[in-house]
């Protein structure tokens, strides 16, 4: 997928709202890195798509209690609205990148 | 109140975290063998050992033991505990006095009982030390011998084989990780590393090492004489119980403990590799050789020691992960158990549920990361949906 299109100053359209089912995840690239997109509800969440602690992609975990993603790997857990790491091995959090849906078009700014 | 852990492994580190996040105040101190501080040992077959990461993540840095206040010493080896002074001895000499005793002490890899196995070249693996003399041997064209067909000798050879290096693995038994997966894992796991070039001899044993002409090694085979380069050893862990059984500590195949992971005395507690535990998933006792295990276990004394209430009892859990592959076991797989196959070996993607009396009682799963969080959950609750429902790829578990 390609996602190289910029609407204004730093937002990029990364996906639609369509391509994440409801309580899941959806791995996209923004500038070489993955992203992990996130559906609480109907609403839209992004954070780094790399646990903290070690090389699992984020993505192929599982959104538990509505609102914390669990690592594939080691059974770590993030809050995906803060990023805050909340059960062992992850003591760093994940950093979060802002997000708005417009027309069903998510769009991100990379977050520092 | 002084809590002392003897051993700064995964569990130790563990402990001493926990022993903070659950709101202890008195004094922590950390005694460990090794030179570093405390890492996870799980990328020394992997990441560190072909080079893709400097070093395995550290779970206890100097800032971390300062603002936690965990008084950690490395190259200390503990020689003995004095049980009615509270003491343990060091090699130095030194006694350090305890109010609580956690023996996190884990383990050394098993020797190989034949000639040879002390020459230049012979490698066994478990220490950041030891993946990196090992890795200095990887290059392209060396031939290396690995003996023993389970996780550690087989995560060796896919790494070896991703640098190049030409792998025999030898292994004693009829099967490859016999003692924890049934044969149709086993076979999945020949198949891999055959794909791969890797030359698996099973039922096989090496008689003698010695030095070689043409290259450093030559190891007596069953069917003859063949140089490597370098030998690794991976036939698994060698309990340090020593000092628990030296102060007469009850002792059955690892340190024996309860749900909060106390000895058969109430002042000195065990976890990680070296505690045998009750668990209810296995019907009796379990020791398991396992990251999670050494994390938790750790977790739960910590909580314990703190003033907290734990039980551990997890359910066990193990992966390993060989080239593009991402195996996890969940629970205690059975040779003799019923198996519903979501997906195939062939499509190198599946997950093995095994069933007894229509309930669910092991999940091994191939690069299917998201089958086992499910299975764990129904595990827990005692359920499990029908065999049509499990083998049906179109079917979302985790929507059930």
């Amino acid at each position: 997928m390609d996602f190289g299109d910029v609407m204004e100053e730093e937002w990029i359209k990364v996906g639609t709202v369509a391509d994440i089912d409801e309580d899941d995840t959806h791995s996209v690239e923004v500038g070489g890195k993955p992203v992990c997109l996130y559906n609480l509800g109907g609403e839209i969440f992004a954070t780094d798509g790399k646990c903290t602690h070690g090389d699992a992609d984020l993505a192929l975990g599982m959104v538990v209690d509505s609102c914390l993603i669990e690592c594939p790997l080691h059974e770590g857990s993030f809050d995906i609205r803060t990023g805050r790491a909340v059960a062992a091995p992850c003591t760093e959090d994940l950093r979060c990148h802002p997000v708005k849906v417009e027309q069903g078009v998510i769009y991100l700014r990379p977050a520092n | 109140m002084h809590v002392v852990i003897v051993g700064a492994g995964q569990a130790g580190a563990w402990v001493a975290r926990s022993l903070r996040e659950n709101g202890f105040e008195g004094e922590v101190t950390l005694l460990g063998r090794e030179a570093s501080a405390p890492y996870e040992r799980p990328p020394l077959s992997k990441g560190v050992l072909s080079g893709t990461e400097d070093h395995p993540p550290v779970l206890l840095t100097t800032q971390q033991c300062d603002a936690l206040r965990v008084g950690f010493r490395p190259n200390t080896e503990v020689v003995s505990i004095d049980r009615a002074r509270r003491e343990v001895r060091c090699e130095s000499g030194e006694t350090v006095a305890y109010d609580r005793l956690v023996l996190t002490t884990g383990g050394r890899p098993r020797r190989l009982a034949c000639a040879g196995t002390e020459l230049p070249g012979v490698h066994t693996l478990r220490t950041i030390e030891d993946s990196r003399a090992i890795a200095t041997l990887l290059q392209p064209g060396k031939r290396l011998l690995i003996v023993g067909g389970g996780w550690i000798g087989l995560e060796i050879a896919a790494t070896a084989r991703k640098k190049q290096v030409d792998v025999m693995v030898l292994e004693a038994g009829p099967r490859l990780c016999a003692r924890s997966v049934p044969p149709l894992i086993s076979t999945a796991l020949q198949g891999w590393h055959a794909k791969a070039g890797v030359d698996v001899r099973l039922s096989a044993t090496v008689s003698s090492i010695e030095k070689g002409t043409r290259r450093d090694l030559r190891a007596s085979l069953p069917w003859g004489a063949e140089e490597f380069d370098a030998v690794v050893v991976g036939i698994g862990l060698a309990l340090d119980t020593g000092l628990a059984e030296a102060c007469g500590l009850e002792v059955h195949d690892g340190i024996v403990v309860d749900h909060q992971g106390r000895t058969s005395d109430p002042k000195i507690y065990a976890a990680g590799d070296v505690a045998s535990r009750p668990c209810s998933w296995a019907g009796g006792r379990l020791r398991l050789e396992s990251w999670a295990n050494a994390q938790n276990q750790a977790i739960a004394v910590g909580k314990t020691l703190a003033g907290g209430e734990a039980a551990y009892d997890d359910i066990p859990w193990f992966w390993s992960d060989q080239y593009d592959k991402n195996l996890q076991v969940l629970g205690i797989p059975s040779n003799q158990l019923e198996g519903v196959m979501r997906g195939s070996v062939a499509e190198g993607s599946f997950t093995l549920f095994q069933t007894f009396d229509g309930k669910l009682r092991s999940v091994i799963a191939v690069n299917a990361p998201r089958d086992i969080k499910v299975a764990k959950r129904w595990l827990r609750e005692g359920t499990c949906p029908p065999a049509a429902v499990l083998a049906d790829r179109s079917v979302r578990l985790d929507k059930l």
